[in-house]
This record gives C-alpha cells, structure tokens and sequence, in this order.
C-alpha cells in the first residue's frame, strides 16, 4: 500500500506500458497477417511470416507483461482495499482480465494448432478476434490509467462519442451507444470474414 | 453425422459469420445491459421523491454487498438539479486595520429563508429542517463559510476542510453519526461541552489511534479539556467564517466561529433566536405590520419563491413585534422561525453586506485584522495562511455543500490569494485581484475514508505530505465521490459484466475452434 509513494507508480507506469504496446503490436501484427499475401516480400522479409511471428512473440512479452502490471497496479499503487471499491480501478481490472484472457487463449490456439491455423477461416477468425480484443482492452485501460493520473488520453474523443464516464462504472448511458459498439464490433467481424473469404488471406502455410 | 458434416460448406460459412455476429452482439448487448441496469436513480427534478427511491430501491442491495455506505444518507446535487461543480471567486483587501473577503458564487435562487411556521389547522407546524440533500421547499439558507489556519492545524494545509470533516459528525452526516444518547454518555460532552449532537473537530483534538490521523468523535473524555484548552491558547484551531443569508445576513453581519474539538461560537451572542414558545407552542414574534404592511408571509409565496428581497422577510428590530395570539391568522400564513438580534462579543466581530443578482451571490465581510480575541486568527502581513472555502445552495446543510480544496492567502508574500492594501475605509474592488476556483460536491470523502486503505492516496494523507489537488481535479474528486456513494447502485452489475465479458471471449475462440475445417 505504501507503493504508491515508493515508486509502485512508476513500476505500474513500466509494465503497463510494456503491456500495452506489445498488446497494440499483437493487434496490428494479426491484422496486418490478415490483408498481407502470403510470400510478399518487404527488404527481403517475408511480410506474412514476420506478422504471424510478431503476433506470437508480442503476445507472449504482452501476458508476461500484463501479470507484471496487474501486481504492480493492485498491490504496489492502489492497493487491493481501493482497487476493489473504486469503479475506476474496477474497470481497470476487468479489462485487464479481459486482455489476459484474450492473450492466454490466443496462445492456446496458437500452441494447439500451430501455424496451420491461418489456413482455417474459423480459426483464424478466432485467433484475430482474440488479438482485436486483447488490444482494444489494454487500450481502454491505458486510457482508464492516464484518466486516474489526470493526464488525459487519446482515447478521450471516444469516450466523449461514447459518452461514457471514465471514473464511473464504465456505464453505457443508452441503448444507442451500446448499438453503435455492436455494429462497430460486428463491422469489424463482417470485414474480418469478408477477407477471409478472397483468397489472399488464406493461402499462407505458415505463420 | 454431425451438423458440420451435413452443412455446404457455403452454408457452414454463413452459419460461422452469423454465429459469431449473434455471438459478438448478443455478448456487447448482455454486457451493456448489465452496465445499464447499474445507472444511479436520479432525477433533475427536485422533490423528496429521488432520495425515498434510492432508500426503497436499494437498501436490500447494500446490506446484500456489505458496502458500509448508507443508503438513506445518500442524495447528490443532480436530484436537485444542481452540477456536482460550481465556479467561485475571492477577492481580499486590507487596509492596515480590517481585512475585507469579496466572495462570489452562483445560487440558483436567493435562499433567505430559513426554517419557517407555518398556520395550519389552527396551529404552528414547523417547516424546513436539517435534512439529506436538498431540503423540501428549499427553507434552508444559503450559506458562505471559510475556515482559516495559520499553520497549526495537521491535515488543512493539505486536505483542507477534510481535516474537520469526519463521518461520525452529527445526523444525518453518514451512516457513522452517533445518536444523542451515545453523545450524552461521553463524559467530555456531557460535563464539558454539554451538546447531545458531534460537529466539525480537528484530528489533534482526539486522543488518536495507532496514529495521529486515526481519530474518532469519542476519542475524547472529561480529562482531556485541559489539553483541549491548551491547543486553543497556542492557536490550534480553524477560524470560521460563517455568512448565513436568513441568520444574519439582512441585518449585515456574520457569525463567528472556530473549529477545534466542536464547532463552536464565539465568545458573546449570535445574531439569531428561536421564534417559538415550546410551552404555548406559539411564535414569539411576528411581522409588525405598522413597520411592514404585513403579519405574515404567504405559504403560496413561499412555495413560488416570491420574495421580496427589498422588502420584510426576515424578523428583526425593525420588522417585528411580540407575537398576538389573538391576530387574525389565516390557513397558510407563515412566520419565520428565527428572529434576528444585534449579536455581541467576539461573535459580532464580522460584519457583512450581500446581494443576489442573476442567480449569484456577492458576499462581503468585513473584520479588524487583529481582533485580540483568542478565537479569532489574527491576520498580519509577511505571513502565509492557508484557507478553504465551503457554500451551500439549494436549501442544502450539512454535508450537502461545495467545497474547495486548500488554497494558500497572504498580505504581502506569494500566494493563491493576494491580499491588496488600500488606504480608506472601502475598498475599490475593480482593483482588487480576483482568484477564481472550482467548487465540488465532496459527497461522503471524509477524514475517515481519506486516510482509509480504500483511498490510494491515503499515505499521502497520513503523512500530511500533498494536497488533494495533486492527485484529483475537482470536477474528478467529485465525480468519485458520488461514485463511492453510489457504488453499490453502480457496481451491482459488475459480476454479470465481468462473467459476461469473459465467457463472451472463451464462446468466439470455442465457436471458431468448433467451427474449424482442418
């Protein structure tokens, strides 16, 4: 509890950050995975190997990192007695467990199937959701920590269209909201599978 | 044969995307309502009714969840239409021998009245009370109040206002105020104080716990009055400012206070009274209608806000008269409750004037820099005071306020607030530098909570080493308070959402693993 004075700040600051970039690099290494033609070569690297790989490779750094940032975050800054009564916190939490367990069952998928996976429309829809979302959750708590810290976020536009208050319970005030997330999430979905079913996305071998 | 194997595999790929749409959809839709089903009941129209729906609604849910937050304390500003923040403004001038404070803050409707009686059924009915939130029909007065420290107190400097308000201060504060009865029996109380109610007390007043911060209101008994004594002969205690609009403020002046093991008054008499006989159960004074045309108020007018402010609705000298039973009193009439007195003693050393225009207050008071009493801070240049200030609108009391965070005040060195010296007897105040602050609803963050494992910042309390404001803006420190407050409404979600969320991640990886044609 005393962390918070004794550098927990600083050390939540280290790994969150780690955990969050490499969890926004899973992101757009899956995405990018998806729309890159197999065999396509960038200076010599094969762009669609080097994705799948940054998938795999930051997802491993990003849980490794996100465990870190959760004892640092609980226990060295807020304190497990302020991390389960403020809704802020709670947010923080439930997001995070959010990402881990996207990036947990996106290894598993991964360890399961190996880089065949790319080649199955319906795994790789579920490998790619897992790095969206995984991403989208260290996002909104990135954002929910730079809020804590009053320092504002990039994801403040969002929450204003969102109209969602940061320091509450992450509450959706109407239905409309929780509408246009869906439709945005499911847009993303429709894209997702809209590409997987040309034929560029699903002819690599490896990943 | 199993349903992927009779499926095309057209048909197996729309039934995937259509799965995993209704998925993703049916999880964000069972998340948002989850969420949704935690909104606060609250209302922008003002009645009681807010306040009994949340104490109805929820007070199964609290003792369910164990939050030790007590429902039928809770009422925040938005059920009376009223933002969680207002903008304030101070000015201060001196001229060698006064010190002048030219505040300003917005109040929706001048609240000149304070508790009233009202002729109904042939008798005097009390209206307007100490109560959660805003008071029905507003019959609470507006008030300004600062209190001043000249860095004795523990905690001010810091925390400000939060070093004097603790959760066990009198009904209905929070859930943690003792009753009359638990007072009466703590024999400091008792034989000293002899008050059957907890106010505002400073943290060095109390015999601590494990530290200086861990106090209680019992944390005091008979014995310690000569420690009490002593911090008031070395000047630990909090001079308050007190600008009540019904109790003093037509008459010009301002009640004086200060702050160490109670709030207490000055040495001398208050500007008001009790206008009712508990014997006759009669009003003692009445409206003069040879000075003011009137023996009474109108209810309905009450009840319209039709007040003239020019005019008589307060009792005082020159307004009123020994009450006649025998008057022709009608259904609705209505007395104020309190009548107002030339104070004396240290109590009469702040005078004021205020006005009301266009829904803000312009407050000023006035009091020799140096009063020579022991239970006034003495104010003198090349020194740095700390200071922080409190307004209630809205027929709001007790903890239903806004508050500011501490702000430092000096003569003549650097600080928040500049004092500006003039010669003459009023002060110019378009010369006046003007510091302008955001005021915040500070919902139940009390002492008690602040120094709490439950607040992250709790170590910095405790070692009275930042202020709020270097963790918190005021819009956000209120915004966490009402969340506090109404966590258990907000947070009763929470497990659905969180159960949700989760199964919603494991179903598309299930679903696409399912699904698989390799």
């Amino acid at each position: 509890m005393e962390g918070i004075f004794d550098n927990g700040t600083a050390w939540h600051s280290i790994t969150a950050s780690l955990f969050q970039g490499s969890s926004i690099l899973v992101l757009i290494a899956a995405v990018l995975r998806l729309f890159i033609k197999p065999g396509r070569m960038v200076q010599g690297i094969d762009a669609s190997l080097a994705s799948g790989t940054l998938v795999v490779f930051g997802s491993v750094v990003a849980l490794f990192f996100a465990v870190l940032a959760t004892i640092t975050g609980i226990w060295m800054t807020w304190g497990y007695a302020a991390t389960s009564t403020i809704s802020l916190t709670q947010n923080k939490t439930m997001f995070a467990t959010y990402g881990i367990l996207a990036l947990v069952v996106l290894l598993l998928v991964r360890w399961k199937f190996g880089p065949g996976l790319w080649k199955d429309r319906s795994l790789t829809t579920a490998y790619v959701s897992m790095a969206v979302i995984q991403g989208i959750a260290a996002g909104v708590n990135g954002s929910l920590g730079g809020e804590a810290g009053l320092l504002g976020t990039v994801l403040d536009p969002v929450w204003r269209v969102l109209n969602v208050e940061t320091t509450g319970s992450m509450v959706l005030p109407t239905v409309g909201a929780a509408g246009l997330l869906a439709v945005i999430v499911a847009g993303v979905v429709a894209v997702v599978v809209w590409r997987l079913t040309t034929k560029g996305g699903l002819e690599s071998s490896s990943g | 044969m199993t349903l992927r194997q009779r499926l095309s595999p057209s048909k197996r790929r729309v039934t995937m995307l259509a799965g995993l749409l209704v998925g993703v959809t049916s999880t964000l839709l069972v998340v948002s309502a989850g969420m949704a089903a935690t909104l606060p009941s609250s209302s922008s129209t003002f009645s009681q009714g807010p306040i009994a729906q949340i104490v109805e609604e929820n007070v199964e849910l609290i003792d369910v969840l164990g939050y030790k937050i007590a429902r039928d304390r809770i009422a925040i500003p938005t059920d009376w239409g009223e933002p969680l923040t207002k903008e304030m403004s101070i000015q201060t001038a001196y001229n060698g021998e006064d010190i002048w404070f030219r505040a300003k803050f917005p109040s929706p409707r001048p609240g000149v009245l304070h508790d009233a009686l009202v002729f109904e059924g042939g008798e005097w009915v009390k209206r307007g009370k100490s109560d959660v939130g805003s008071v029905e029909n507003f019959l609470y007065e507006d008030r300004f109040t600062f209190h001043v420290d000249d860095g004795s107190v523990r905690g001010f400097a810091t925390q400000g206002c939060g070093a004097a308000c603790h959760e066990d201060l009198r009904d209905p504060f929070t859930y943690a105020a003792p009753s009359k009865e638990e007072v009466s029996q703590n024999s400091y109380f008792a034989n000293v104080k002899k008050k059957t109610d907890t106010r505002h007390y400073i943290p060095d007043s109390r015999v601590a716990g494990e530290d200086w911060w861990d106090v209680s209101w019992d944390g005091i008994s008979e014995s310690d009055a000569p420690k009490i004594a002593d911090l008031k002969e070395q000047g630990v205690f909090l001079d308050q400012w007190h600008w009540r609009a019904s109790r003093g403020g037509p008459m010009g002046v301002s009640d004086d206070m200060w702050v160490l093991d109670y709030r207490n008054g000055d040495a001398g008499k208050s500007a008001y009274s009790t206008n009712f006989d508990k014997e006759t159960n009669l009003p003692k004074k009445m409206f003069d209608p040879a000075k003011t045309g009137i023996a009474a108020l109108r209810w309905e007018d009450v009840l319209d806000w039709n007040i003239d402010l020019n005019g008589a609705y307060y009792l005082a000298a020159d307004t009123m008269k020994d009450f006649d039973p025998d008057y022709a009193w009608k259904e609705g009439d209505v007395i104020p409750r309190r009548y107002l007195r030339t104070p004396e003693g240290s109590r009469a050393d702040i005078t004021s004037r205020s006005s009301w225009n266009d829904g803000w207050w312009t407050v000023e008071m006035r009091r020799a820099m140096d009063t020579g009493n022991p239970d006034d801070k003495a104010f003198t240049p090349n020194r740095v005071y700390n200071i922080a200030f409190a307004f209630y609108t809205s027929g709001t009391g007790n903890r239903w306020h806004y508050v500011t965070f501490p702000y430092t005040l000096s003569l003549t060195q650097l600080a928040d607030i500049q004092g500006r010296f003039f010669s003459g007897d009023e002060p110019n105040w378009t010369s006046v530098p003007e510091s302008t602050f955001t005021a915040f609803y500070p919902g139940q963050a009390t002492w008690q909570y602040i120094t709490s494992d439950e607040h992250p910042g709790a170590p910095a309390v405790r070692a009275d080493s930042r202020s709020c404001s270097s963790c918190h803006s005021e819009e956000q420190v209120s915004k966490l308070a009402v969340g506090l407050e109404l966590r258990g409404e907000r947070e009763a979600g929470r497990p659905l959402t969180w159960v949700a969320g989760l199964l919603g991640i494991v179903g598309i990886a299930v679903s696409g693993i399912i699904l698989r044609r390799t």
